[in-house]
């Protein structure tokens, strides 16, 4: 099986909704502090979806009637994908590999 | 232009008199517009509530046509015409400092439209759908302070937005689209 490849800006959105839970696209962009842009946020969502990393579901919100509000979260996969990514990053620091949870 | 031997045919057979295309076309109209008011004075309660008058535009250079009204006839009214206005966004304009406007298309409505022609109803949907949806929200939002030089940024950045989206998701549906293609006219296609 070939381990996942994640960017930069994957990895950062996989970090971001392990720590904080669902988030929608402008709320990650708010959180990343500027690392990620509003403009490919989604893009780079809807491409992280078909890799299985995260899954959305749309949000109608009591009382709204406008467009309706999608929510991404982290898969399993994503999490793994994640770990693994963590892992590398320790070993090309020079650390050990502990046993992942 | 002159008509065809079954037009002529048909509409002798529909219409007890002659009629020319022109006559036809005003004699449709006024079925519209008298349709149009009757529902306009039926379900809505009447003309009181109604003042559409032209006034400086918010967000862009120019004059726009407002639609000055409750809450619940605008909601009703952006039904009619196709665009998706938050109720509770209504209201909150309906309640904003002289004078009452209410913004009859909301930003990026049409844009929409684009993308469920452009691309696949997936894409619209987990990518387009969101960003237009984060700048309708800013917009709004902006327009309820009463700030409409920030409105006027969150529609700028946002358009900016999407079009970035559409420049970035492009590539893809496009060779989506020529892989589709290739398998179907293949050999095993």
């Amino acid at each position: 099986m070939d381990l996942p490849r994640l960017s930069a800006k994957e990895a950062l959105i996989l970090e971001l909704l392990v720590a904080r839970g669902e988030m929608y696209g402008l709320e990650l962009v708010e959180a990343a502090g500027g690392a990620l842009k509003r403009g490919t946020v989604y893009v780079t969502l809807g491409r992280m979806a078909e890799k299985g990393y995260v899954e959305s579901r749309q949000v109608k919100e009591e009382g709204e009637a406008g467009l309706p509000r999608r929510l991404f979260q982290v898969t399993g996969f994503g999490v793994r994908a994640l770990q693994v990514l963590e892992v590398g990053r320790r070993v090309m620091e020079g650390g050990t590999v502990d046993a992942v949870a | 232009m002159r008509w065809r031997s079954w037009d002529r045919s048909l509409l002798s057979q529909l219409t007890p008199f002659k009629a020319t295309r022109l006559e036809l076309g005003v004699l449709f109209a006024a079925l519209v517009s008298f349709s149009l008011a009757l529902t306009l004075k039926y379900s809505w309660g009447g003309w009181e509530n109604i003042t559409l008058r032209l006034g400086p535009d918010l967000t862009r250079r120019g004059i726009r046509v407002y639609l000055e009204t409750s809450g619940a006839l605008a909601a009703a009214w952006a039904t009619l015409l196709g665009h998706r206005i938050p109720p509770g966004r209504i209201s909150l304009l309906a309640k904003a400092p002289s004078p009452t406007v209410v913004v009859v298309a909301p930003p990026g409505s049409h844009l929409l439209r684009i993308c469920d022609l452009l691309f696949s109803k997936k894409a619209c949907e987990v990518i387009f759908t969101p960003t237009l949806r984060d700048l309708q929200a800013e917009y709004f939002e902006a327009l309820h302070q009463g700030r409409p030089g920030k409105a006027r940024w969150v529609l700028a950045s946002g358009y900016w937005s999407f079009w970035s989206a559409v420049v970035a998701q492009v590539p893809v549906s496009l060779t989506r689209l020529i892989v589709q293609l290739w398998k179907i006219s293949g050999p095993g296609g």
